[in-house]
């Protein structure tokens, strides 16, 4: 044995040492398979990344910053123009919490495509679901604290779209988020939730992750190379697995340490009400395209969920049952054209009713997708379905960034929203169609 | 001496310098602290490719060109972001 070591090399030697003492390769977690070491496998863990580089650097703000309407501008230039590689931190906190937003969102959706929400991990979907939801609350909490104009009228923006939640729930945030103090209030409970109350619920929640992702391993592969990939191969937690995700999360970093030093921030003026009059205010980029959605003119105010909503419902249900009666006999165009139509009614429902179903609908994803069939290509309707929603996201919100504070009209709406669904449901159908024809080209014939 | 130790070397010798250039910046002159951001990138690049290399020598697989390339080539970008930046 000690001939053994000593062929090793000395990095080797140091590596064993480390695992020894620290206990690293113990089997209290299991390995990975091969096929999962790659970078889209990861997305959830480079997650926790961007968290922990957002906790070391909202650290270092705090040790200066000051919550109250008075200071919070003051404090903030103060860490931007003063304090030793301030406008460094602050730059990275915040291109990092872009990032944050931007990894959850694809690890969610990366997850929807690929079925990791199947059997038996439907309670992590749900758990990541709840964590996704966090993110977005540091988000949301975390823009308001510099008290500049842009973010502080944004904030409010933002928090005017709470009151167009269903009543009882809109009140119940709005109590909890803004409560009745005042500006002051506002800022400090922002702040309570930023650095103790959001962070504390996600660790929680991580740890609970963790510990059933122990117990299932990471979900069986969708895709035809990575099923025909040997199982049996995979690679130690400890050196392979942790140096491998040191070396992505290392990429990540230069990532961001790279875009902040390209392009560093300026502090906007602090927030007055003759500032903010200046201003034509508009929610950061990851509610834009809830802002659109609630400035379409039917759906201005609260109280639209009445005979429109029970309407949409109808046709969003017999859309549905007709796309899979079509599904069924084999007509897929007209089965597409079922699934953009109930899409279009889903979204209208999910407007009318404060968008609250939208996210029930994929908080509930795994009790509603239970099809035991994983792989890509074999789940048409929840694949266009995922497509659509990531489409109409994306054109939303640059539709929102585009045309601030413009109210717009009910059938430029409908056309948007029902447009963008119908070409993807069409692209959806091209590539389906295609794919299945490379599968077996004789059926055709 | 195998490619991949020569090229760890040569990493190593730039992280050290990239580190030994943070402590002469100014902390609080705007340039210096991009500066900065991109000197400490090119040592967690750095770190990613020496551990890159050493997971390629352990698994005797060999290291692939094209990603050592990219790593390469990443470092090219900091080095010149650095230019353009001071």
């Amino acid at each position: 044995m000690a001939a053994e070591d000593e062929a090793k090399g000395p990095v080797e030697r140091l590596v064993r040492w480390v695992d020894s003492r620290l206990g690293l390769s113990h089997p209290l977690l299991r390995p990975v398979p091969l096929y999962a070491l790659n970078p889209a496998a990861w997305l959830g863990a480079l997650t926790v990344v961007a968290f922990a580089i957002l906790a070391v650097t909202g650290i270092l703000m705090m040790l200066y910053y000051v919550p109250t309407p008075a200071q919070a501008y003051s404090s903030t230039s103060y860490i931007f123009n003063q304090v030793a590689y301030g406008r460094f931190i602050e730059t990275v906190h915040l291109y990092t919490a872009y990032a944050m937003v931007l990894l959850m969102f694809a690890h969610m959706m990366r997850g929807f495509f690929v079925s990791v929400h199947k059997r038996p991990r439907e309670m992590m979907w749900l758990v990541g679901m709840l964590m996704g939801g966090i993110t977005l609350g540091f988000a949301f909490t975390g823009y308001l604290l510099p008290w500049t104009v842009i973010s502080k009228s944004a904030t409010d923006v933002a928090v005017g779209m709470i009151s167009q939640l269903p009543p009882p729930l809109a009140s119940l945030v709005s109590f909890l988020i803004v409560g009745p103090g005042g500006d002051a209030g506002e800022l400090l409970r922002f702040y309570d939730l930023h650095i103790v109350v959001l962070p504390a619920a996600l660790l929680v929640l991580l740890v609970v992750k963790m510990y059933m992702l122990e117990a299932h391993g990471i979900s069986e592969a969708a895709t035809r190379r990575g099923r025909a990939a040997d199982k049996q191969k995979t690679a130690p937690i400890f050196p392979d697995v942790t140096l491998y995700l040191l070396e992505l999360a290392a990429v990540f970093g230069t990532g961001m340490l790279l875009l902040g030093a390209l392009f560093p921030l300026n502090l906007p003026p602090g927030y007055t009400p003759t500032t903010a009059g200046q201003y034509t205010a508009q929610p950061d980029w990851y509610f834009l395209w809830l802002y659109q959605i609630l400035k379409i003119s039917a759906f201005e105010g609260p109280g639209l969920a009445g005979i429109p909503a029970a309407a949409a419902t109808g046709l969003l249900g017999v859309s549905l049952l007709l796309s899979i009666w079509f599904f069924r006999k084999g007509k897929w165009p007209l089965g597409f054209l079922g699934l953009a139509a109930a899409f279009a009614f889903g979204v209208s429902i999910t407007i009318l009713l404060g968008v609250t179903l939208l996210f029930a609908m994929l908080f509930l994803l795994p009790f509603l997708d239970v099809d035991e069939q994983r792989a890509i290509q074999n789940r048409p309707v929840f694949v266009t379905t995922g497509a659509i929603f990531v489409a109409e996201l994306a054109v939303l919100a640059y539709w929102g960034l585009i045309t601030p504070g413009q109210v717009i009209p009910t059938w430029e709406g409908a056309a948007v929203v029902g447009g963008t669904a119908a070409l993807v449901g069409l692209g959806s159908f091209v590539a389906f169609r295609f794919a299945r024809t490379r599968q077996s080209p004789g059926a055709s014939a | 001496m195998k490619l991949a130790y020569r090229i760890v070397l040569l990493v190593l010798l730039v992280q050290v310098t990239a580190t030994a250039t943070l402590w002469t910046l100014n902390p609080t002159d705007p340039a210096s602290q991009a500066v900065f951001a991109t000197l400490l990138g090119i040592d967690l690049l750095g770190f990613a490719m020496v551990s890159y290399l050493y997971r390629s020598d352990k698994g005797k697989t060999g290291f692939s060109r094209p990603w050592v390339l990219v790593g390469c080539g990443m470092f090219a970008v900091l080095l010149l972001a650095i230019l353009f930046l001071v």
